[in-house]
């Protein structure tokens, strides 16, 4: 009884320590995360960054959000929220967008003067909120597929910034398999021949040098990989493309992660992450990718803080004090929910990150129903209209259908419209006026004037958008004690001739008096 | 007689006055129009902005650029000039007073609009990122070496030598769009 008893511990104890045994080593290779894991990352960085923008409402596109709709700051978060199948207010985001594009084309640098990849990001931004980047406004218009690719070059070369214009234009032309016309300026051959060319020696891409750099090398992947192992086109990139997998496995770290330009961070494995899903590389189990037995992931993850965000890098910069790397930060944020979105499609064998043939509508949520407070909003004063009204305007007019909510969101937008231009005539003429401050004197009084009176005028919202009040006030004091000193100086002028004057008569009564006494010399004594 | 004198001797002290333009200001006032000033005790730093890198790739400028006539033919936008140092100055506040001060035009993108959380300078004197090459655009230095931070999260401290120089071969920044 007593041996089977011992025996019987003693198993248990075997048991017990081998399946510690057993945990401890699958530990020790690596945790494999699955789809939902993807998601929930994803979703905690969002949680994060609405916290960064101070909304705690259900959505990220907020009315604080659509303000610097358009922006890089705010498109990629858009773009990686869409093709999750995060639920948003896409049509208000799109609403915006396409407003901001409709007056940015109203300049002779449309997007911008040099950079192509402004119409890259806004046409996988129009596309992620289910918009039509080949005409924006529905009237045939405004192309951003011709003008930002194909026919860019009739304005200036689509790599004119370098191999980014290049890459981002053969992503965002894969975006929606486009087609490009006879008789354009670039063909898709074009176009991917000038990447292939920028291959260095060693299979990577970098925007200089002679070593590939791993974020523009997984960049250059992302672009190619719809014609890698496609049997449907004869453009001959597999090996272009092997040898960039080579470069980037090679380049590993040991603990799985990238440094770019000497720094280890978050966004280049991120990049690397996009482009291996893109070529059905499975990160988690592939051995080129695995480096002492720690994965991308393990790298990346390393990278996140408690607050859901993600930071660029641990290192901390002597040169600059104010280098927060502990801070969660927003392009590693956006980065990684990037990413984080790659692999979830990855896992659920849907189309990769910025193929969008299979984007549909089901994310975007039904916001026709106006809030009590949109309604507000929409009957407010055009008295109380301020710039930063513009905004949710369009976003509340491409919902509302009722004729008369139309007419009033139609006034204040040109409200607020008119409203910005008087903000940038004024901080125009601030500019004209006050510089160079050390030469302000009284003849430039009078035009202070007038610009403080413009300036008053403002609402306090609109205020915070005059660009140089503190040297506007200063020149103001200026041109006040310069008039000021004109006054006393005259005043004094005039006190030194009286005093002058009295001294002189003073001087000759006395001399008359002397020449008198001089003749009466005894009246005195 | 020494009433005369006494007289004289104010005419004498208001003419000292008028002579050195006195100015007539409060204390704030005077705060307010002298923070610029540089005085012994002044914490300083110097900037410059310079674009000759040009002039050795100018097969590459853009030529819109070669026959707009504001380059300046030895590259010296701004030579090197001491502002004061206020509280908290980074690069670009500092960047931002010399070039309003000296009317120089400048267009950046604002913190607020891209990934870096930092203002970044497109173009200075109308010499815009790209206009020589796809590698070129505005970098600056601090005291000799180039911060891997965006110029608006660069605090400076006393004596410090910023230098914006437009250089035809980037690549040392993060390039991302």
């Amino acid at each position: 009884m007593r041996r089977i008893l011992s025996s019987f511990i003693c198993i248990v104890i075997l048991i017990a320590a081998l399946s510690v045994n057993v945990q401890a080593e699958s530990d020790s290779i690596n945790k494999q995360y699955t789809s939902d894991d993807f998601y929930n990352i994803a979703a905690k960085i969002i949680d994060w960054k609405k916290q960064e923008i101070g909304t705690n409402g259900d959505y990220l596109i907020c009315d604080k959000y659509l303000e610097k709709a358009g922006t890089t700051a705010c498109d990629w978060y858009v773009i990686g929220m869409a093709r999750l199948g995060i639920k948003d207010d896409y049509s208000s985001y799109l609403a915006v967008v396409k407003e901001n594009i409709k007056s940015k084309y109203t300049l002779e640098s449309k997007l911008s003067k040099v950079k192509s990849t402004e119409w890259h990001r806004a046409i996988l931004t129009v596309n992620a909120c289910r918009g039509n980047a080949e005409d924006l406004l529905g009237d045939g218009t405004i192309n951003l597929v011709s003008d930002g690719i194909y026919n860019r070059g009739l304005t200036a070369s689509l790599g004119k910034q370098g191999i980014n214009g290049w890459i981002w234009g053969l992503i965002a032309l894969n975006n929606m398999n486009y087609d490009i016309p006879e008789n354009s300026y670039y063909t898709k051959e074009d176009i991917i021949k000038e990447i292939v060319s920028r291959q260095l020696s060693d299979g990577g891409f970098a925007l200089s040098g002679k070593t590939g750099d791993p974020d523009i090398t997984a960049m250059a992947i992302q672009a190619l990989a719809p014609y890698y192992k496609n049997k449907n086109c004869n453009y001959n990139i597999d090996s272009v493309v092997d040898n960039a997998v080579m470069f980037l496995s090679r380049v590993q770290l040991e603990n799985g992660g990238f440094q770019s330009f000497g720094t280890r961070n978050s966004e280049s494995i991120a990049q690397v992450i996009i482009a291996l899903c893109a070529i059905n590389i499975d990160i988690q189990n592939d051995r080129r990718f695995i480096k002492n037995n720690n994965t991308m992931l393990d790298a990346i993850m390393s990278f996140r803080m408690n607050d859901g965000g993600f930071i660029h890098s641990f290192d901390y910069d002597n040169n600059n004090p104010e280098s927060q790397p502990d801070k969660s930060n927003s392009m590693a944020g956006e980065q990684v929910l990037l990413a984080m979105a790659a692999l979830y499609r990855y896992e659920n064998n849907m189309n990769s990150l910025y193929d969008f043939t299979d984007i549909n509508s089901n994310n975007i949520i039904d916001k026709s129903e106006l809030t009590e407070n949109d309604i507000l909003f929409i009957h407010k004063s055009l008295d109380n209209v301020t710039s930063q009204d513009y905004s949710r305007a369009v976003s509340l007019l491409s919902k509302a259908n009722n004729k008369d909510y139309q007419n009033r969101l139609n006034n204040i937008i040109l409200k607020s419209d008119e409203i910005k231009n008087i903000i940038d005539t004024l901080n125009n003429d601030i500019y004209n006026v006050i510089y160079p401050l050390d030469k302000i004197g009284v003849s430039q009084r009078n035009s202070i004037e007038d610009l403080f009176k413009r300036y008053n005028s403002l609402s306090d919202i609109d205020k915070k958008y005059i660009l140089y009040y503190d040297d506007l006030v200063t020149a103001k004091i200026k041109a006040e004690s310069s008039q000021r000193s004109v006054i006393i100086m005259v005043i004094l002028i005039i006190i030194t001739i009286i005093l002058a004057l009295i001294v002189i008569t003073r001087i000759r009564s006395r001399k008359k008096k002397n020449s008198l006494s001089d003749l009466y010399p005894n009246d005195e004594e | 007689m020494k009433k005369d004198l006494l007289i004289l001797g104010f005419i004498v002290l208001i003419i000292v006055i008028i002579v050195n333009g006195t100015e007539f200001q409060t204390v704030d006032e005077y705060y307010l129009t002298h923070i610029d000033d540089i005085r012994e005790d002044s914490q300083t730093v110097f900037i410059s902005i310079n674009c000759s890198e040009i002039y050795a790739n100018w097969d590459m400028l853009d030529d819109n650029i070669k026959n707009s006539g504001y380059l300046p033919k030895d590259g010296v936008i701004l030579d090197k000039t001491e502002y004061v140092l206020r509280e908290g100055d980074t690069v670009f506040d500092v960047l931002n007073r010399a070039v309003r001060y000296n009317k120089i035009q400048m267009e950046y993108q604002g913190a607020d609009m891209n990934i870096y959380n930092s203002v970044y300078i497109q173009g200075i004197n109308y010499l815009y990122e790209f206009d020589c090459g796809e590698l070129s655009g505005w970098l600056y230095k601090v005291n000799g070496e180039f911060p891997k931070y965006g110029c608006s999260s660069y605090v400076l401290k006393d004596g410090d030598i910023i230098e914006w120089i437009y250089t035809c071969e980037l690549g040392q920044e993060y390039n991302l769009f």
